[in-house]
């Protein structure tokens, strides 16, 4: 019997915990409501904290001038990178902050556990989404005309590589594909490869590792065996500073190594040193040095990146991470779609918002169809390359900062 | 208490579940469902503690169950209550194969042994993507259409399976054969009992219940990657949710995991990124200050002082008298 007290104790903690979300104190009336779902702890919280900078900068913006006579508050929620969270968190934000619309977020994962729980709702919430990266979220969520996809779709970092590859001279000829062996690794390199293939590379491997590994020399001994003219590689942070000091011991030295955005850290530059960071090549979305011009429509809120970083770097004391313009950009899109259709009516702001067509620190800021979706921005992928300590960006050629170091120089001397 | 009083209030605690969603909105009614999935996991994780083993990998189960329900939906349309029951019966099965090499011996050998099992089967889905769809993972259409309230009901039940299993072994002689392996397994062996036989009934058991859970799960998250289905926070909840609530209890178990399922909400909503750091504090504070878990410490009041200082000692074993 004192069992089911305890029991019966919880019951009530369950009952009362249930009428917890009293909800904000001001009226949704009298404000705009914008949910955020962000892994602001656990595995994905510095890419989050980020993204949260960029739409928090954003806010404060738009909200200087408001939007419709009323504020706009963007309430985040923490994912925890589970996504079983993200859907409480996804649904408390549609059923008791009644937000507008969702903006931001990262991770596949979580974004197909979110868009999931949106099904069963009719009209779905709008979402002007950051963190869907993946091809599979694109086939299975693309045709929803309310979801506006602004992170890049994975074949385009590897469509943006290929390309860079062919523009190389002499062109190279053999590819070693590394990845980390989950579903960021492994989905970008079985795309690589067939994107590598089709442009007549011969790709003489594709191995999957673990990431976080403590020990990579297996991996970069058969490269090395292999002498590929390129050595590319999909993994993180923590990888490419192992491989780039690794590769150095075993005096692994092809025509040019390449990874992805990962490579393109501070932390990264600063683990592995100059000199031996330079002359790698990386993907990216977007560089703080890239140079886009000013909105016409709104400078305000979307000024050139040269005025958009000075800003954020003054405000944050730290460079802006992709994502933090990202989510900036994104929100502010949500914003001016809302203030273009005049009324909070779904089916106006989705129209609106499909009509954006401006420019923006982040590049140009359109949607338009993809491989499966109907809305998506930034299509455009750009490369850097390592050159004194700064990112040069490489490719396409009208957003280059300078020129191509190639060959990989020798290890030493540097 | 009488038995009769006893009864009625289990009857009003069950009417209290099956009537909660009535007044629920989504966001409600998703809390409730996974305070049900952490009832069933750390009930079922519950039962062979009442053997003195100890899982480090629920979690594996876990998967166990989700993926193989996952793929009998994706490769044959099997819906999802029979991918349940295969799950179940999956999870059972390999915990009777690991049980019966690894309960022939005592001490810390499971423990090890599940913990390496969850990444074991991590790589092993990882590493057959022609069948596991690997990392790139399994995404599944909504159970319900999406719809909370059934989803609730079905969660509830796979709940229940647990919590009632353990009152069955706590009225059955099985009760005190599993008690006599945990204060004593050479004991038991002398007076014997089969002990290998038992351990491994209860981990199976216990195994079939948490792959039963791991079942539902990808029909309602509509997706799963091998890093969710074998988490190891997910084994650690399993354990901590007994703990907190009493271990070798009956309501332990489901007040550790309604509390903690409930509290971690809560913090996450009002506390946003410190949430961890709070949680992590009251949960070491929860276990440094009730040794006996809640329902000890609700005990402790009931009990008169001197009685209560002669159970102290025996707190965690007392529910197996």
């Amino acid at each position: 019997m004192r069992e089911l007290r305890a029991v019966m104790g919880a019951a009530l903690l369950a009952l009362a915990a249930m009428s917890w979300g009293a909800g904000p104190a001001v009226a949704a009336e009298d404000e705009i409501r914008i949910g955020a779902v962000w892994g602001l702890t656990g595995p994905t919280a510095g890419v989050s904290q980020e993204g949260r900078r960029g739409m928090e900068m954003a806010q404060e913006l738009i909200n200087r001038k408001g939007v419709l006579g009323k504020k706009i508050r963007v309430i985040f929620e923490d994912d925890k990178a589970d996504p079983a969270v993200g859907v409480s968190a996804t649904e408390k934000l549609i059923t008791q902050d009644k937000v507008v619309a969702f903006v931001g977020g990262v991770g596949s994962t979580i974004c197909n556990a979110m868009l999931g729980a949106f099904e069963k709702y009719n009209p779905r919430p709008i979402g002007v989404l950051t963190g869907c990266g993946a091809t599979t979220i694109e086939q299975r969520f693309g045709k929803e005309r309310g979801y506006f996809f602004v992170h890049p779709w994975e074949y385009y970092y590897q469509s943006t590589m290929r390309d860079f590859l062919l523009s190389l001279t002499p062109r190279p000829q053999t590819v070693f594909i590394a990845h980390e062996d989950r579903l960021y690794g492994t989905s970008h390199a079985k795309m690589a490869d067939e994107y590598f293939k089709e442009a007549g590379f011969k790709v003489v491997a594709r191995e999957g590792f673990k990431s976080g590994a403590p020990d990579l020399t297996p991996l970069l001994t058969r490269a090395k065996g292999m002498n590929p003219d390129v050595f590319y590689w999909i993994a993180y942070g923590a990888d490419a500073i192992l491989i780039t000091k690794q590769g150095k011991e075993l005096g692994f030295n092809p025509r040019l190594y390449a990874s992805t955005v990962q490579l393109g850290t501070q932390e990264y530059r600063d683990a592995v040193g100059l000199d031996n960071a330079e002359a790698f090549v990386g993907i990216t979305v977007w560089e703080p040095n890239a140079d886009f011009a000013a909105s016409r429509e709104w400078p305000d809120l979307l000024p050139s990146t040269r005025d958009w970083v000075r800003e954020y770097t003054a405000r944050y004391k730290r460079e802006p991470h992709y994502y933090s313009i990202m989510s900036y950009v994104a929100l502010v899109a949500a914003a001016k779609g809302i203030e273009a259709a005049g009324s909070l009516d779904r089916e106006k702001v989705v129209a609106a918002i499909e009509k954006i067509n401006t420019m923006s620190p982040m590049g140009p800021l359109k949607f338009s169809p993809s491989k499966f979706a109907v809305n998506h921005a930034f299509k455009q992928m750009m490369i850097f390359q390592w050159q004194k300590g700064q990112k040069a960006l490489l490719f396409p050629r009208d957003t280059a900062t300078g020129a191509v170091r190639y060959p990989f120089p020798p290890w030493t001397p540097r | 208490m009488s038995a009769a009083a006893a009864r009625a209030g289990w009857t009003l605690v069950a009417l209290a579940a099956l009537v909660a969603p009535v007044p629920l909105g989504n966001y409600g009614l998703h809390l409730l469902v996974l305070v049900c999935m952490y009832v069933a996991l750390s009930s079922s994780w519950n039962i062979l503690t009442l053997a003195g083993q100890l899982t480090l990998g629920h979690a594996g189960f876990f998967g166990v169950g989700a993926y193989t329900s996952a793929l009998l939906a994706l490769r044959l349309g099997v819906p999802f209550w029979a991918g349940m029951g295969a799950g179940a019966v999956a999870a059972a099965a390999l915990a009777g194969v690991i049980g019966l090499v690894c309960l022939r011996l005592r001490g810390v050998y499971l423990a090890i042994a599940t913990l390496s099992l969850v990444e074991a089967l991590k790589i092993v889905v990882l590493n057959v993507p022609d069948v596991t769809e690997g990392s790139i993972g399994i995404t599944l259409s909504p159970v319900f259409a999406g719809a909370r309230r059934p989803a609730y009901y079905v969660m509830l039940a796979v709940a229940a399976l647990p919590v009632l299993a353990t009152v069955w072994i706590k009225r059955s002689k099985l009760h005190v054969i599993l008690g006599a392996i945990r204060e004593d397994e050479g004991a038991a062996q002398m007076a014997g009992i089969n002990t290998t036989a038992y351990k491994v009934f209860a981990f199976a058991l216990s195994a079939a219940f948490a792959g039963l859970a791991g079942g539902f799960y990808p029909h309602y998250i509509t997706y799963i990657v091998p890093d969710t289905a074998f988490s190891i926070g997910l084994s650690i909840e399993a354990q901590i949710m007994p703990i907190l609530g009493g271990l070798y209890t009956v309501a332990g178990p489901v007040v550790g995991a309604v509390v903690l399922t409930l509290a971690g909400e809560y913090l996450r909503t009002r506390f946003g990124a410190a949430n961890l750091l709070v949680y992590g504090v009251v949960m070491v504070l929860a276990i440094l200050c009730l040794p006996g878990g809640l329902v000890g410490l609700a005990r402790r009041w009931r009990a008169p002082f001197r009685v209560r200082r002669a159970e102290q000692p025996q707190e965690g074993v007392a529910d197996v008298r």
